[in-house]
């Protein structure tokens, strides 16, 4: 817990998203039928304080994406109510960066002019060696001039986040970043995300269907039930970097939300 | 300093230049002399237009004032001609009457030629005489032609009824061909399409155009009345100039035809036989009111008019 | 890369010699179709006189001209109509209606708006292009990524240098490809478009040759056609290995 005054960065009640079938086919997963309104999210309530790194979990198809968007602020909720820094979230701000589940890296421009496009955007006049900066920041120096397609997917990603980090950022709101990546990749990326961290202060709001990986990063825990989606569990943890995820602690915590989400596996 | 520009911005830069010097070559190779004194006369590759080229040939005052213009078919020389956009034009004699008649401001100078069509039978077609044409298909440049007319004129005098033949309308340069593949059984143009069936070996001429009209008319000279206002001295020459190759064809044949083939691009044996076998004269050519106003009265028999229209004749040149 | 050389040389003699042997084995008269020698003659009288470069002049100068007019007008129209999803729908039906069209039917109109000379020629090319570019053009804004939007939304990209730094990139590659395309069908409509009263082009050439009965010329200007589209397809396709072209054609 931090000593000083904690300042709550996001705070979300009652929120609720719904929306009309359109399909007449049912869509995987969906129970609801043509025409009728599909519940969503049912009502979510959490406060996440600055500078945490919050994970989001839950069963695939619970709506984890659906609430990333709307406090990203590219979907406007059904009811309910989303405040960043205690104003309402009207759209997407550029001081809250975000990493898509897709590769969001403009295939057109390189590593560097990628990067670079964060740097306009904050408006600060920080010169192109702050580029070179990040890039070294996330193990892509000498990489610069490649194009996205010449990058191997772990190093897109990376180069992603040196965009999102040089501007920055107040919030950082990722989607399931590391979903597309080989296992190897995923922890290495998993290990820089904490060094991130804890070098920049900065709020993380971290949705992941990895539970190891919720573990691993996750200062606070939400896990988000089947839809129509309410929190199920919202814990806070307290253990210090670098965690080992077959301690006591973390293997209880594992099995609690085994539990909780109805599997049930030998360890 | 050209390696510092990307490629992205090179192709941009590289289609401007493109487009600047693909203009600066097309006016330069053109060159584009429009003075506003120079005539411009339409006409078609054909050998009823022979006089144009042989006065561009041996008249110096063709080259240094006229501008021919060559038109593929006769619709496009319509349009350019209501379009006011032609000083002189060589038409088909129907065409001009017509154009008289929905007020087209144009006078009718020379003609361009006497005869000089023929109507071809197809050898295998097993046609002897005019009765054996019921039933069978006969193409004709246009219906606004004195070919088209002649035609109609023979059915008249050996009593067949107009409907019992099929008359198509095929571009001359067609219909060689068309009777080569049995499209058609027959066809009647002018020169040089008559004789090219000939040379293919596909058909015979049936008859001339004297044999069924005579002092057949086909294209004339016809003049822009609001250039003949601004431009009367050079149009005036212009007509002289014309009338006086006429002579000289006559007593050249076989130059002619060399100077014909090589101003419309036509095969050089084709004019010279067309040219030797004298069946087109370019003598006599000043038109006469009464003719004229004869061909206006049976297109309005034939329905291609309602009305015979005044048919003006310019004569001041002479 | 040799063998693509060899292969096409090959190709090439093997058409040359199937085209001597049917037309003398068949005694095709020259009228019909003429045999590869006396088109080889055309092609070099044409091109000694000067006529050819001539040509060819005119009709890239008209094709240049109605192609970059459309180009101008139809991809930023597009763009913005990709975008709008309101316009889209009001403007659509015209669109529909007036693309099927053809080019050809316009020539009365033309020469009424235009008269003769080059200007009707480039108002055709330009009819025959402006449509599937505008067209092509909306849908490949219609395909960019949601990521990518999303993304520019964050920066807080807006108005028009959305337009250049995002949708026109992202859009860019399935431009190009419809860009090829059209061009193809652009300088297919020259020659129809050159049959109205203009005094040169080789779709001129083409129907003035028939008109004299000239087939050995018409065969060979329509030789020198398809090696020009040949060589403007070459060079639109070099546009597309530019890497932020290419990119889209990587895709994994």
């Amino acid at each position: 817990m931090e000593q000083d005054e904690a300042v709550i960065k996001i705070e979300v009640t009652g929120l609720r998203k719904s929306y009309v079938e359109r399909r007449l086919k049912r869509r995987f997963l969906s129970q609801c039928k043509h025409q009728e309104d599909c519940k969503v999210l049912d009502g979510l309530t959490f406060s996440i304080e600055a500078g945490t790194f919050a994970c989001f979990i839950g069963p695939s198809g619970c709506g984890k994406s659906t609430m990333f968007r709307i406090i990203s602020g590219f979907e406007r909720p059904t009811s309910g109510q989303v405040l960043i820094d205690g104003k309402e979230v009207m759209g997407p701000d550029s001081r809250h960066v975000c990493v898509f589940q897709e590769d969001g890296l403009f295939p057109w421009l390189t590593a560097r002019q990628n990067i670079s496009m964060g740097l306009r955007k904050a408006g600060s006049d920080q010169s192109m060696d702050s580029v070179e900066e990040y890039l070294d920041l996330v193990g892509l120096s000498g990489f610069g001039d490649h194009y996205p397609h010449e990058l191997s997917g772990g190093m897109r990603r990376r180069a992603e986040v040196a965009r999102a980090l040089i501007t920055s950022p107040d919030i950082l709101f990722m989607d399931e970043p590391f979903g597309a990546l080989d296992f190897v990749t995923r922890l290495q990326m998993r290990e820089e995300m904490v060094n991130v961290h804890q070098m920049f202060d900065m709020t993380i709001l971290f949705i992941t269907h990895d539970i190891d990986e919720a573990l691993q990063l996750g200062d606070r825990i939400i896990m988000l039930s089947d839809r129509p989606s309410k929190v199920a569990w919202d814990i806070v943890l307290d253990e210090p970097h670098p965690r080992d995820l077959s301690s006591g602690t973390l293997r209880e915590l594992r099995r609690q939300i085994y539990y909780k989400m109805g599997l049930h596996v030998a360890l | 300093m050209f390696k510092n520009i990307s490629p992205e911005a090179a192709a941009p830069l590289l289609a401007l230049l493109w487009l600047i010097v693909i203009t600066l070559l097309h006016y330069g190779v053109t060159g584009q002399t429009h003075t506003k004194q120079r005539l411009k006369v339409g006409y078609l590759p054909i050998t009823c237009h022979l006089l144009l080229p042989v006065a561009m040939e041996r008249d110096g005052f063709f080259k240094e004032n006229v501008d021919p213009i060559r038109f593929s078919s006769w619709p496009d020389m319509i349009e350019s001609v209501k379009g006011n956009e032609l000083d002189c034009a060589f038409i088909l004699a129907p065409i001009a009457i017509s154009l008289m008649d929905q007020s087209v401001p144009v006078v009718i100078a020379l003609l361009g030629h006497r005869n000089g069509t023929g109507l071809v039978v197809a050898k295998n077609s097993g046609i002897s005489s005019v009765k054996d044409f019921v039933g069978k298909t006969f193409a004709i440049p246009i219906r606004y032609s004195t070919q088209n007319m002649a035609l109609l004129m023979l059915l008249g005098k050996n009593g067949i009824a107009v409907d019992k033949v099929n008359r198509v309308e095929l571009p001359p340069p067609d219909m060689p061909s068309a009777l080569a593949s049995n499209s058609i059984d027959g066809y009647i143009v002018g020169e040089p399409y008559a004789t090219q069936a000939l040379i293919m070996g596909k058909g015979i001429i049936f008859k001339n155009s004297s044999d069924i009209w005579p002092n057949f008319i086909s294209s004339l000279l016809i003049v822009n009345k609001d250039s003949l206002s601004k431009k009367r001295k050079l149009i005036d020459r212009f007509i002289r100039g014309l009338k006086r190759q006429g002579k000289w064809i006559e007593a050249n044949r076989k130059k002619a035809a060399d100077i014909g083939a090589d101003f419309f691009g036509l095969n050089r044996d084709l004019v010279e036989q067309v040219l030797t076998a004298r069946r087109v004269s370019y003598l006599d050519i000043v038109p006469r009111q009464r003719e004229l106003d004869e061909i206006g009265k049976m297109m309005v028999q034939w329905h291609l008019l309602k009305k015979v229209p005044k048919i003006g004749i310019y004569t001041s040149w002479q | 890369m040799a063998m693509k050389k060899a292969g096409f040389v090959m190709v090439f003699l093997l058409v040359l010699f199937f085209w001597q042997v049917v037309t003398a084995v068949f005694h095709v008269p020259e009228y019909m179709f003429p045999r590869p020698g006396d088109v080889a003659l055309a092609l070099w009288q044409m091109a000694k006189s000067g006529r050819l470069f001539e040509s060819s002049v005119a009709s890239l100068f008209r094709v240049t001209w109605g192609f970059y007019l459309a180009a101008a007008t139809a991809i930023p129209l597009g763009l913005f109509l990709g975008r709008k999803r309101l316009f889209r729908h009001m403007l659509n039906p015209l669109i529909q209606f007036l693309r099927p069209i053809s080019p050809l039917a316009w020539i009365p109109i033309a020469l009424m708006w235009f008269g003769i000379g080059d200007r009707p020629a480039i108002f055709l090319i330009f009819l025959a292009s402006f449509f599937p570019l505008v067209v092509s053009t909306i849908s490949s804004v219609l395909n960019i990524r949601t990521t990518y939007l999303r993304v520019a939304e964050n920066f807080g990209l807006k108005g028009i240098s959305l337009y250049t730094r995002v949708i026109l990139p992202a859009a860019l590659p399935e431009i190009i490809t419809a860009i090829r395309i059209t061009l193809g069908t652009a300088w297919l409509v020259i020659v129809a478009a050159e049959m109205i009263a203009v005094k040169s082009g080789l779709g001129y050439l083409i129907i003035d040759a028939r008109n004299s009965l000239r087939m050995d010329m018409v065969v060979a200007g329509m030789i020198v056609i398809g090696v020009i589209g040949l060589v403007l397809d070459f060079l639109v396709r070099l546009l597309e290995r530019l890497p932020s072209i290419e990119w889209s054609r990587m895709r994994r």
